[in-house]
């Protein structure tokens, strides 16, 4: 009885030392998630964020902001690794799977997941896990969009301080619903507000690629070819395939 | 069937046509075409045997010259090479001579477009300096993203990325940089940190001398909060104070996350790109997380600057024990258009 007692003492006492270490581990990595804000090389930190929050995991099962931190980074440089970064943990879809799988309950990793997964079946349930997390938000107005839900999606993309992740999303909608002139407003505005997304982990490049590439189809719709030329040409620097093709088709 | 040769208005100076053989001094170029392909039509690949004496870039496609490519030979060091135009299994289908010869002080040519990672997006592109005057070291390097606006694309802080402009620069003194327009770089790489009495992080430079960094009258909560408010004039000066707090203390436990400083942005050292003997905004540098992974035996990722010119830490303590990057010496940017074969 005397040596349960004191085995079941030292398991809860190795079991909180760990919790502790873990809970160092994640703020040492927020350390540098901290920097990303103001590094000039993002690209290469988020990879290394990635790369430790990864490691970390494995010692850290439980710690929802080190798999978030995982598969945001995944998601993040997807494209620009062109699906390489992480290869070695089994890529995006990979990663955000074991993410989902560790931590359902995370309103964060589902946002993820439902950005992967493009239904908005799959935003709603992240929603349902945090009504008040705008990404999940944004997440459910655009994947509404893309299943022709134009005016749904715009009533659960307006909001009364938008970010520029929300002005982006409404020029996407707007565009889908073929309102150029109304999405060419909305894009400019992401375009003029990149600062930080207060509640994800982003890269200014990411933003300023897609509300560009949004920008040069509104006005193309439009008949403004040159000023679509100039916002496609921005797009396609930063990595859009879409705008890319248009500027070839435009030749 | 291919061969080399010279079409249009390349200058024959230094071809002999007999050996199919060109004469360059060091440090000069030449160019030099190529008329046909591989077996099947293919392009061939175009390379010096020894890369040491030459270094071989194609140009755009010439307009009105259907069959022929054209390329720009660079003189890196005394010697003679063949050029090889060769098919991918390595058979050469027509080959040239090139015969440098001469002296010249160090100098260094940066051919940022020589390689396109497609797979990518958007596309990686990087290139190679060349030393030319010495034993034909080289190093990796990766410039400003290509094909951006002249005027650049706006990013954040009230930065910009940029191609990096073509040009015959000079390279400034080793310095550690520090720039107050990107937080992290108002402090000088690897000086000493401490906790003062406040809590606050301090830092010193030079020795002896310590400035406060953190907290609501820190450098570098000053320089965050300039560079938040170029995005965000509503940015507030605790947000500031609280993200240079996360980045540089274990408030959990009252210590910094490190006693040295590693997060400037342009790693342990750097050399301004002068231009008519004022400096200008692009520097040859390193990363520190390139610093960082270098001192932990992992893996160097190149990436695209915002114009700046990025090198591997290991490949820049070489060319700075050849002699190379030091104050003086001669850095030409060449134009993305010139790429490899290869």
């Amino acid at each position: 009885m005397k040596l349960s007692l004191l085995l079941l003492i030292a398991l809860l006492h190795g079991a909180a030392a760990h919790a502790a270490n873990c809970l160092e581990v994640e703020d040492r990595i927020d350390a540098e998630v901290a920097r990303l804000r103001a590094a000039e090389d993002s690209l290469t930190l988020l990879r290394r964020i990635g790369t430790d929050s990864l490691a970390a995991v494995t010692d850290c099962p439980s710690s929802d902001r080190l798999w978030y931190l995982a598969a945001r980074a995944a998601e993040l440089l997807e494209l620009p690794s062109g699906g390489q970064a992480f290869i070695a943990y089994g890529g995006f879809k990979t990663i955000v799977g074991d993410a989902e799988a560790h931590r359902p309950a995370s309103f964060a990793i589902a946002t993820i997941g439902a950005r992967l997964d493009g239904s908005s079946a799959a935003a709603r349930r992240a929603l349902t896990l945090n009504p008040d997390y705008p990404p999940a938000r944004r997440a459910l107005a655009f994947a509404l969009s893309r299943e022709g839900n134009i005016e749904e999606s715009l009533g659960v993309a307006t909001i009364q301080r938008p970010h520029a992740a929300d002005h982006l999303v409404r020029a996407k909608i707007l565009l889908a619903g073929d309102r150029p002139l109304e999405s060419e407003k909305e894009a400019e505005a992401a375009i003029k507000a990149p600062g930080s997304d207060p509640d994800e982990v982003t890269l200014p490049i990411e933003l300023q690629r897609d509300a560009n590439e949004t920008l040069g189809f509104a006005l193309l719709k439009q008949g403004q070819t040159e000023r679509a030329k100039r916002a496609f040409r921005i797009a396609a620097a930063d990595g859009s395939i879409p705008a890319r093709t248009q500027m070839q088709s435009m030749r | 069937m291919a061969n080399f040769g010279k079409f249009a208005n390349l200058s024959p100076h230094g071809w002999t046509v007999k050996t199919q053989t060109q004469s360059i001094a060091i440090g000069q170029n030449a160019h030099i075409g190529l008329w046909g392909g591989g077996p099947a039509g293919e392009d061939l690949i175009v390379a010096p045997a020894n890369p040491n004496i030459c270094a071989v870039h194609e140009e755009p496609k010439p307009a009105g010259w259907p069959h022929w490519r054209h390329f720009l030979i660079t003189a890196l060091s005394d010697g003679e090479t063949a050029v090889n135009a060769s098919v991918k299994s390595g058979g050469a289908w027509a080959t040239m001579t090139v015969r440098v010869t001469g002296r010249i002080g160090l100098h260094l040519v940066f051919f940022p477009g020589e390689f396109t990672d497609s797979s990518s997006t958007p596309p990686v592109v990087t290139g190679t300096i060349y030393a030319i005057g010495g034993a034909g070291e080289h190093i990796a390097a990766a410039g400003g993203r290509a094909g951006l606006p002249v005027q650049g694309v706006y990013d954040q802080g009230g930065h910009t990325r940029e191609s990096t402009p073509p040009g015959q620069y000079v390279l400034g003194p080793k310095e550690h940089v520090i720039t107050k327009s990107w937080p992290y770089s108002s402090i000088p790489w690897g000086v000493a940190l401490r906790l003062n009495s406040d809590d606050e992080m301090e830092f010193e430079a030079p020795a002896g001398h310590w400035t406060v960094a953190t907290g609501p009258r820190g450098s570098v909560t000053t320089a965050m909060l300039t560079f938040l408010r170029k995005d965000d004039p509503t940015a507030t000066l605790q947000d500031a104070i609280d993200t240079v707090r996360t980045t540089c203390i274990d408030d959990k436990n009252h210590k910094l996350w490190n006693d040295t400083w590693k997060g400037n942005d342009f790693g342990r050292w750097g050399w301004n790109l002068q231009l008519n003997g004022k400096r200008t905004g692009y520097y040859v540098h390193t990363t520190p997380e390139d610093e960082i992974a270098t001192e932990e035996g992992k893996a160097v990722f190149l990436a695209n600057s915002h114009a700046c010119i990025h090198i591997k830490p290991a490949e820049r303590d070489m060319l700075m024990k050849a002699g190379f990057l030091r104050e003086g010496v001669p850095f030409e940017v060449r134009p993305y258009s010139e790429k490899s074969s290869q």
